[in-house]
């Protein structure tokens, strides 16, 4: 490379340069837990993120497994984005996903007439990533097909992006580049992660919170609004749901909690009522929590035990 | 690695030959680690510990929870969640030894016989540990888990408890010491054992220690244990203890329970006290007509106690009753009562004709003379053909000559019959007139040397007239007359074969679904720029169907299943695998679908009925590899496995698409949860729906 300016380089700066931002790197943990906090508005455990910096210390992909709604792609964003000092970028699979288009393209004209060069080439996220050195949360891995998983791993591992036909190597600049993956192993509509793949990456598990973190997230998501809960009804919500995610199919993550919550206070704001009560909780609850209909039985059972006594 | 309060403490060389040595206990396991994941560990480790400043400066020692450790090995070892038991337990074992485990339990043991101010090896009368336990509320706990481990035993002879000395105490840790790993505290030992020893007992001993083995049955529920190796037998007596010792909610839990084990798979009753049975399940309120019917289905001998006060409904599950011995038990048995005229009708209509040789025994007492009379008759016609068909299976002439005995018998009843009836016929003799018909047409086909077919039956057939072929074939009996039926049969089965492909065909269209976001633009345009004749590239899935057919052939499936097959042969060439089952599965082979011959004969010497085992079949789909597996059956799994639902859920896994047809009778709950895991469920209303649906998927 010569020290004029790479064209490609540009383009990505001009493109996604202003949506990356900057700040400054974190690498402590307890530094990281409190920007969480404070800035993400996110109760992440120690062990989550201790793990996940120490993979990335060695420049290792992390796997992020668990069930629906327990913040697996917020904090995974969130994190990375901390890292590096920079916005993450978010890569959400699907099925025809494939290389052209997390790392570039050709427009199609432009390569007609000027065949396949610089000038006609589109950069896309992946490698804005690496060449901004900021993170890339791969969302809902097992939704991708196998060669694409291949073909990020090898990009992961050797820290570094092929373009053929440009006849260019995109090298990794500094450690900001790191890779998060999620996926919900419940899931089995999606596809089996391949033993290559979960050789390479560092696996960490998401579950549900305890009873108290998950009082604090309400907190913390609500704001000001926590308040207009009783503590009363944020002890039966919390009994509720985890009840739920015992008997019912589908089970209530704590985004779940947190709408409830909050559905429940605009309902009250809306009928004037200067607190949320039992009324409130259930309508919300209902709004909320069935999202399967096989469940209704069980939810209409939970609610009632819990929130029905009044009405 | 030395564990110091918790913590485990360790230097880089012991983390290295400890994770070596973890490697190669893992790999004994079948779980592979490579030299590269081991070193990545180790990175992942001191990475973790030197940013949480868990080390020891002065002696360069790292210093983490036993939780924590487990937490890292997981992360950077453990690949599939299956096997997160045995890994915790190899890490568990590499890190702490047997006798600490040990050590650990037996403390916890002395402090629970403290706690009741016991001594080891001591004897205590029952009187006496009455009055121990009384004492102070909670030593009935302490007591009972001791029991439970078998470290208090009750010396039924002489009157006492005894304490294993420490000895014994020992040796009884030893033998189960995996087991003293896995489990998180004394109490959950207790469980355990007991309930391993419930799986054991025989069924006096459980009578000998009435309240011990019903509070290890509560607690197994209460925690939800995997009750299926407890045999039907054991949970019956287990719920008339229940009942003599007045637990009333532990009676309804376990008459549950039972109530569901019968209703998947009645066969289990075959060594059950049937008075015991009846007699639990009437006191637990369980006897709905489903479990009534599952019940004389697998236990034809019960009927006479649940004829008492549920007549109606067992007469009624008699139609639904495949084995015609059990039919036979079923209605003598309500024949020794004095049954009502409605009671009559119901039976008669729900015997097949092969069984009505049990009305002889009918007491008859309200019913008319002339329909006694043709009742009579009836039976001596279901006879004969019983001598028939004996004289063949066993080959012994004897049996003709009963046979034609019966059949004078017969005439000489229905001459008379014919002289005192009247024109207006009741119900009951429209009934038996109708199997009579049918029973004398089995006769004539099983005894003559002509085939006997309908006409016209080659012109223009339908499904319908296979059934009459092979109602025909099953019953006669000479091989000639069997093999002429089959070659008609199997013109039979061309011509429809044919019908269906032509009207399959018509319904299908051509598809086109080339859309400019699905062009690889990269490779087009290579393709444009060396001018190659068709240069756009496609997107493309993998397209090429191959459908494995899974069909039900137990008794409720039969004209769907023959239906299936028919449709099947009409599209060898997309049908991968065609699989039929009921206990057990079988894979069709490909000729047999391809020839129309070798078609018939496997449909009609197809048994149906039976148990149904849908578990074993997705499992055997899914060893085939297919693409997309249709399943067409009623969902209704019999044979008590691994839930058809896990089977499902690992098809689905292994990328197989899975369609499921059933008829309008079905299973929902089963029906729900494949849908939710990912199958497609759709419902039919008549067999000869199979054709639209099938036609879409082909
Ligand atoms: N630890 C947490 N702290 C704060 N909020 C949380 C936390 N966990 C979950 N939430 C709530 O859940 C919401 C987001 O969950 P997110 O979508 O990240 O979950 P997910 O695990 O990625 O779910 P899915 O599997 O459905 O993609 C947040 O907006 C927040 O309301
Ligand atoms: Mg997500």
């Amino acid at each position: 490379m010569s020290d004029k300016v790479d064209i490609i380089e540009k383009k990505v700066y001009e493109t996604y340069f202003p949506v990356v931002g900057r700040s400054k790197p974190v690498r402590s943990v307890s530094l990281m837990i409190k920007l969480l906090r404070d800035k993400f508005k996110l109760i992440v455990p120690e062990r989550i993120v201790a793990i996940t910096i120490s993979a990335f210390l060695s420049s290792r992909p992390v796997l992020y497994e668990g069930p629906p709604g327990t913040g697996k792609t917020e904090v995974g964003y969130a994190i990375l984005s901390l890292w590096s000092g920079k916005n993450a970028f978010i890569l959400p699979c699907s099925e025809n996903y494939d290389e052209y288009r997390v790392i570039g393209d050709f427009h199609p004209l432009m390569a007609m007439k000027m065949g396949f060069t610089e000038e006609s080439f589109i950069p896309r996220p992946l490698l804005a990533a690496l060449i901004l050195d900021t993170g890339v949360l791969v969302d809902e891995i097992r939704r991708s097909s196998e060669e694409f998983q291949n073909m990020l791993l090898d990009i992961v591992d050797k820290r570094r992006i092929v373009v053929p036909e440009l006849k260019r190597i995109f090298k990794a600049k500094g450690d900001g580049f790191q890779v998060i993956f999620t996926s919900n192993p419940e899931d089995i509509a999606q596809n089996e992660l391949s033993d290559a793949f979960l050789r390479r990456v560092v696996r960490v598990k998401f579950t549900y919170p305890d009873e108290d973190v998950e009082k604090e997230i309400l907190k913390i998501r609500l704001g000001e609004n926590y308040w207009k809960l009783s503590g009363e009804n944020i002890a039966k919500m919390i009994a509720s749901v985890n009840e739920l995610r015992e008997r019912a199919t589908h089970k209530p993550g704590p985004a779940d909690t947190v709408a409830w919550a909050q559905i429940a206070v605009e309902l009250a704001n809306l009928r004037e009522k200067e607190k949320v009560t039992a009324e409130e909780m259930y309508d919300a609850g209902f709004s909320v929590l069935l999202k399967r209909i096989e469940d209704e039985d069980i939810v209409e059972d939970v609610l009632t035990k819990y929130f029905g006594g009044k009405r | 690695m030395k564990i110091i309060k918790g913590e485990v403490v360790f230097t880089r060389e012991n983390l290295l030959s400890f994770l070596v040595k973890l490697a190669r206990d893992l790999r004994t396991e079948g779980l592979t680690i490579g030299t590269s994941e081991l070193e990545a560990a180790t990175r992942l480790i001191e990475n973790y510990c030197a940013l949480l400043g868990k080390i020891s400066t002065e002696e360069h020692k790292y210093i983490l929870g036993y939780n924590e450790l487990m937490d890292l090995l997981k992360a950077s070892l453990l690949k599939h969640n299956n096997f997160e038991k045995i890994f915790e337990e190899i890490v568990r074992e590499n890190l702490i030894p047997y006798s600490m485990v040990k050590t650990k339990v037996s403390r916890e043991i002395e402090a629970y016989l403290k706690d009741l101010g016991l001594r080891f090896g001591e004897k205590v009368s029952f009187a006496k540990m009455r009055k121990i336990i009384r004492k102070r509320s909670g030593r009935e706990k302490v007591f009972e888990t001791l029991s439970k481990i078998g470290v208090i035993v009750k010396n039924r002879n002489h009157g006492f408890y005894e304490v294993l000395d420490e000895k014994s105490v020992e040796k009884l840790l030893s033998k189960n010491i995996s087991l003293l790993r896995s489990v998180r505290n004394i109490e959950e030992l207790a469980n355990t054992l007991a309930y391993r020893k419930l799986e054991k007992t025989s069924i006096s001993k459980i009578y000998d220690e009435k309240d011990f083995y019903l509070n290890t049955i509560e607690t197994a529920i209460t925690y939800k244990a995997d009750l299926s190796r407890i045999s039907m037998n054991k949970l019956v007596n287990l719920s008339k203890i229940a009942y003599l010792k007045k637990r009333k909610s532990l009676l309804r839990k376990i008459s549950k329970i039972i109530a569901d084990r019968i209703l998947r798979n009645s066969g289990e009753l075959k060594d059950v006290d049937e008075e015991i049975l009846v007699d639990v399940l009437e006191k637990a309120n369980a006897l709905t007509p489903e479990i009534i019917e599952a019940i004389v289905k697998g236990k034809p001998r019960a009927a006479e106690k649940l004829l008492k006060k549920h007549r109606k409904v067992v007469i009624a599950s008699i139609a639904n009753i495949e084995d015609i011995e059990a039919q036979k038990i079923i209605a003598s048995k309500a024949l020794k009562l004095k049954l009502k005229r409605e009671d009559i009708e119901a039976l008669i209509d729900g015997l097949k004709p092969e069984a009505l040789t049990v009305l002889e025994k009918c007491k008859c007492k309200e019913l008319s003379r002339s329909e006694i009379v043709l009742v009579k008759a009836v039976s001596k016609l279901a006879k004969a053909f019983e001598y028939f068909r004996k004289a063949h299976l066993e080959d012994n002439k004897g049996y003709l000559d009963m046979a034609y005995g019966m059949l004078s018998d017969y005439n000489s009843l229905m001459s008379e019959y014919a002289r005192i009836s009247k024109k207006r016929k009741s119900n009951i003799e429209k009934k038996i007139l109708g199997k009579a018909e049918t029973l004398n047409m089995l006769i004539t086909v099983a005894t003559s040397d002509k085939p006997v077919l309908p006409s016209k039956i080659t012109a223009s057939p339908t499904i319908e007239t296979l059934y009459v072929l092979k109602e025909l074939y099953d019953a006669s009996l000479n091989p000639k007359i069997k093999e002429k039926i089959l070659s008609i049969a199997s013109k039979v089965a061309q011509k429809l074969r044919s019908k269906i492909r032509s009207s399959i065909l018509s319904k299908k269209y051509v598809k086109t679904s080339l859309r400019s976001s699905n062009i690889i633009v990269r490779d087009s345009i290579y393709n444009i720029l060396r001018r190659k004749s068709s240069p756009i590239v496609y997107r493309r899935r993998g397209k090429e169907r191959k459908v494995t057919l899974l069909i039900d052939i137990s008794g409720s499936m039969r004209t769907y299943a023959e239906n299936a097959i028919l449709l099947a042969s009409a599209f060898v060439k997309i049908v991968d695998n065609v699989l039929v089952f009921r206990e057990y599965t079988v894979r069709v082979e490909k000729s047999t679908i391809r020839f129309p011959e070798k078609m018939v004969k496997f449909l009609f010497n197809l048994k149906f009925g039976g148990w149904t085992n849908i578990s074993e079949a997705l499992n055997e789909a899914r060893r085939l590899r297919s693409k997309t597996v249709v399943l067409i059956s009623d969902l209704k799994q019999t044979v008590l496995t691994e839930k058809p639902s896990e089977k499902a859920r690992e098809l689905l896994k292994s990328g197989a698409e899975l369609i499921v047809i059933t008829p309008p009778v079905y299973d929902k709950t089963l029906a729900q949860e494949l849908e939710f895991l990912g199958a497609k469920v759709v419902h039919i209303k008549e067999a000869q729906d199979l054709v639209k649906v099938l036609s879409f998927i082909l």
